[in-house]
C-alpha cells in the first residue's frame, strides 16, 4: 500500500479525533497524537493509532466534567466525575466492599474489539470499490452470420414385406433405390435419410438398403422408428 | 496539576504504571508507552490524561522547534513523587494479594 496515502488518511483521522476533544485540550492532543504517529511502524499500525485516537477522543469527552475537562481545569479545582466524594481510600474511585477488593478494578477492555471493528469497517470501505470495479474490454464482434439452412429430409420406409417408399413414393426395386441414393448424395447439402424399417421386415432387406446407401455415397442416414423395437 | 485526585485503577492503568516503574525517573512519549504497555492509543491517552489530572504524572513538550525539526513536538510524561508513591502502593497491594485482578 502507498505509505504516503496512509499517512494522509491517518493524519486526517487524528485531526478529526482531536476536533472532537474538549477545546482546552484540542491543540495539545492534536500535536501530541500527530507527533506519535511516525513512531508507529507500518501503515496499518498508523491507521490503528489514528482510529485509537478517535476512541480516545470519545473517552476523554466522557471523562470531562461539564464545566471543562478535568485535566484542563485541574488548576481551578472542579470535582472530576472520577472522584467518589467521601471515599476513605482516595486511590480507588469505585465503592468497594472490603480491602481485598480495593486495589484493582477489573473491567473488560473493549479497546481491541472496537479497534478490530473499525479496521474491518475501513477495510470494507476500501475494498468495496475494488469488488465493484469492472474492466472494459472490447471483445471482437462476430463478422459473419451463421447460415441456418435446413437440411432436406427423405423418409425411407421399409414395410414388413420388403417394399420400399421414398418420401411416400413406392420404389420399384433395389436398382431404383440405388439411383435415388446416388441422386441424393450429389445434392448439396446432402439430405438426411430417415430410415423407418418395419419391425417384421427381414434383416436381410434392411442390410441391403444400408449397403446400397453406403455404396452410393450417402453420409447422413439414421434409423427413426426404433421405439417399436424396444420390447 | 499536582492535585491528588482519586484514580480509577484498572488493569490497563496498572500496565501504564508498570511501564513507568521500570524506569521511574524516565520520560516517555505516548508512542513509547504504547510499546512498553502494549496498550492501544484509544486506551492509553485517556489513562495518561486521568493520571496527569490526578497529579501522578507531569507532562512537558519536547524541547525542539517543530519547524526546524520538520515534525510536531512530542509530549513527554514522567512520574511525580506522588505518582511514584501511589503506583508503588498499588503494586504492593497486588503483591500482598489484597486485590488480585481477575
Amino acid at each position: 500500500m502507498n505509505a504516503g496515502w496512509i499517512d494522509r488518511v491517518a493524519q486526517g483521522v487524528i485531526g478529526f479525533a482531536a476536533d472532537h476533544t474538549p477545546p482546552a485540550l484540542r491543540a495539545r492532543l492534536r500535536e501530541e497524537w500527530l507527533a506519535d504517529l511516525p513512531d508507529m511502524r507500518g501503515g496499518w499500525a498508523r491507521v490503528r493509532h489514528a482510529l485509537g485516537c478517535c476512541q480516545a477522543a470519545m473517552q476523554i469527552g466522557e471523562d470531562c466534567v461539564p464545566e471543562g475537562c478535568a485535566v484542563a481545569s485541574a488548576a481551578l479545582g472542579p470535582q472530576p466525575l472520577l472522584a467518589i466524594p467521601g471515599h476513605r481510600e482516595p486511590l480507588f474511585a469505585q465503592p468497594v466492599a472490603s480491602d481485598a477488593e480495593a486495589c484493582a478494578l477489573c473491567e473488560i477492555n473493549t479497546t481491541p474489539l472496537i479497534d478490530i471493528l473499525l479496521v474491518l469497517l475501513v477495510t470494507l470501505i476500501v475494498s468495496l470499490p475494488l469488488m465493484t470495479h469492472s474492466v472494459r474490454i472490447a471483445l471482437p464482434q462476430l463478422g459473419a452470420h451463421a447460415t441456418a439452412v435446413p437440411r432436406p429430409v427423405i423418409d425411407l420406409v421399409i414395410d414388413f414385406d420388403g417394399t420400399l417408399e421414398w418420401n411416400g413414393t413406392p420404389v420399384a426395386g433395389l436398382s431404383q433405390l440405388q439411383d435415388d441414393f446416388r441422386a441424393a448424395s450429389h445434392q448439396s447439402p446432402q439430405p438426411e435419410i430417415h430410415l423407418r424399417p418395419n419391425r417384421h421386415v427381414r434383416y436381410d432387406t434392411v442390410a441391403q438398403v444400408l449397403a446400397a446407401a453406403q455404396r452410393n455415397g450417402v453420409r447422413n442416414l439414421s434409423f427413426y422408428n426404433m421405439g417399436e423395437f424396444g420390447d | 496539576m499536582g492535585t491528588d485526585r482519586p484514580v480509577r485503577m484498572s488493569l490497563q492503568t496498572l500496565r501504564v504504571l508498570e511501564a513507568f516503574l521500570e524506569n521511574p525517573r524516565g520520560e516517555f512519549a505516548g508512542s513509547d508507552l504504547q510499546k512498553r504497555s502494549g496498550l492501544a492509543s484509544g486506551t492509553l491517552y485517556p489513562i495518561l490524561l486521568r493520571l496527569e489530572s490526578a497529579g501522578w504524572f507531569l507532562s512537558r513538550w519536547e524541547n525542539i522547534d517543530p519547524a526546524q525539526a520538520g515534525r510536531p513536538r512530542r509530549r513527554f510524561y514522567r512520574l511525580t513523587p506522588t505518582g511514584l508513591a501511589r503506583a508503588t502502593e498499588a503494586f504492593s497491594c497486588l503483591s500482598f494479594g489484597r486485590g488480585v485482578p481477575a
